[in-house]
């Protein structure tokens, strides 16, 4: 009799220390997936590089001054016309 | 003490896991500079990308009026280098300031967004030095964070200042940081070391004397204890200059130097401060070593696995401090979420009961010292059966 209620107290001793971790585990992701996302929201979806950007910009610097495809050789990126264009 | 062959997989597999996320990440792009830039002066007209990371704010499109230059300015953060754009007037005065990149925790940077030391730096000369609590106002409980910010500022201002032409003086060698914490954390690896021993009688009043010790100083003092993010950031190989941070080093290469010597944990049990508030909560409920027999093998892996996650976000992400989901910081400087207090709430009342719930199921410093652990086991086979293959001459 004592041996079984010693075997229950345990085990209900294992399912409590498992249920303690699941939900402080889960309010710790909780915590972690907030960060992330804030990290996530900050770096964009997907990785930008100066090279995308630049295109991006020139390409509507471009539509904003109606340029033809040979004036469109002319601004590069990165030569600081382009910020100054959209700007 | 052999361990079973399912944890030498997990070991290898997060080892190779970690390597392709650190190379992945490291190929990624940098992100684009120029709206953070703008961001510091924007009633320029246009800006325009000159040497380096060397910017020229323009008032007008035929750029005869030059605002400000801006330079991108680096200095060690608590995460890794963080980055501020500084936009410098002609006169040489600091009139925007943005910060570029960070590798800071979330809560933290918070906080030091919050003081409003980012204003307090507008208006500043080229000139000076920027030193927290003489030229700038200190965030409690978010020092690293505030110093890097002012140090990164005053870098970006002189070189902003020095195109413009002023004659700028480089700062000199960092003067070496070693004060209190450093002194204490020694002391305590030297406690440990001594009650390690088997043959001196007073180890467990040694080990209380430690543990109060470490939770007074590392703990409410200067709330530095080893987090995950300490762990991140030398993975992703962000040292910082060690003039400032000999804590840093101090910490880190004293556990590996311990566990690779001795194979003994000189931190967890004798000087953490989560570790010794547990154990202290534990006194007073009567705490008892409970093993859940049934689950054991489960929670060892969820806490593996929750720390595997964790370093790998921060990895991936090139931020440490993204990764950290201890609750030190709620404990010791009052500073978090509703979620992490009703954490830490749990965690502290479980410590009545059961003797150090977080460091058993939920710390992710437990299984990266088991990973140190398995890994010297395994150095130490490979070096026996070399040595045992080789005949003797």
């Amino acid at each position: 009799m004592a041996t079984s209620d010693t075997k229950n107290t345990r085990r209900l001793t294992d399912w409590i220390i498992l249920v303690f971790v699941l939900i402080v585990m889960g309010l710790l992701v909780a915590d972690l997936s907030d960060n992330v996302r804030g990290e996530a929201d900050r770096h964009g979806s997907t990785p930008q590089g100066p090279d995308s950007v630049d295109i991006e910009m020139h390409e509507a610097s471009n539509e904003l001054l109606g340029a033809n495809p040979a004036t469109r050789s002319s601004i590069e990126p990165g030569d600081g016309m382009i910020e100054k264009m959209v700007s | 003490m052999n361990q079973p062959k399912s944890d030498r997989i997990f070991a290898l597999g997060a080892l190779i896991l970690i390597a392709v996320v650190w190379i992945v990440s490291a190929a990624r792009t940098q992100a684009d500079l120029m709206p953070v830039v703008r961001a510091t002066i924007p009633e320029a007209d246009h800006i325009t990308k000159q040497d380096g990371d060397l910017f020229a704010a323009w008032a007008d499109p035929d750029e005869a009026d030059l605002l400000a230059r801006i330079a991108i300015g680096s200095a060690d953060g608590y995460g890794g280098p963080l980055r501020m754009a500084v936009a410098v007037d002609p006169a040489g005065v600091v009139i925007g300031a943005v910060i570029a990149d960070d590798k800071e925790t979330p809560a933290w940077m918070g906080r030091v967004l919050d003081s409003g030391l980012l204003k307090s730096l507008i208006g500043k000369s080229y000139g000076d030095a920027l030193i927290l609590g003489d030229d700038v106002d200190g965030v409690t409980g978010a020092t690293y964070t505030a110093r890097a910010m002012a140090q990164a500022t005053a870098a970006g201002g002189r070189d902003a200042a020095a195109a413009f032409g002023h004659p700028v003086k480089e700062p000199g060698p960092s003067k070496i940081v070693f004060g209190p914490p450093e002194i204490v954390l020694i002391l305590l690896f030297a406690i440990g070391f001594v009650g390690h021993q088997s043959r001196f009688p007073y180890t467990k009043q040694l080990r209380w004397l430690s543990m109060i010790t470490g939770l007074i100083v590392i703990g409410f003092l200067y709330n530095s204890p080893v987090t995950i993010a300490y762990i991140t950031k030398l993975v992703l190989g962000y040292w910082p200059a060690w003039q400032t941070n000999l804590y840093w080093y101090f910490l880190i290469g004293g556990i590996l130097f311990v566990f690779t010597v001795d194979n003994k944990n000189p931190y967890c049990q004798w000087c953490c401060p989560f570790g010794a508030a547990q154990d202290c909560m534990g006194a007073i409920g009567g705490a008892k070593s409970r093993t859940p027999v049934r689950f054991q093998r489960l929670l060892i892996w969820l806490q593996r696995i929750l720390t595997l996650a964790a370093i790998l976000l921060g990895v991936w992400f090139r931020n440490p401090g993204v990764a950290s989901y201890e609750l030190f910081g709620t404990l010791f400087e009052g500073l978090g979420s509703s979620v992490q207090f009703a954490a830490l709430g749990l965690v502290l009342i479980a410590a009545l009961f059961i003797k150090r719930p977080w460091c058993n199921y939920l710390c992710p410093i437990r299984p990266v010292t088991d990973l140190i652990r398995l890994i010297r086991q395994m150095v130490k086979e490979r070096w026996q059966q070399a040595t045992q293959r080789t005949p003797a001459a």
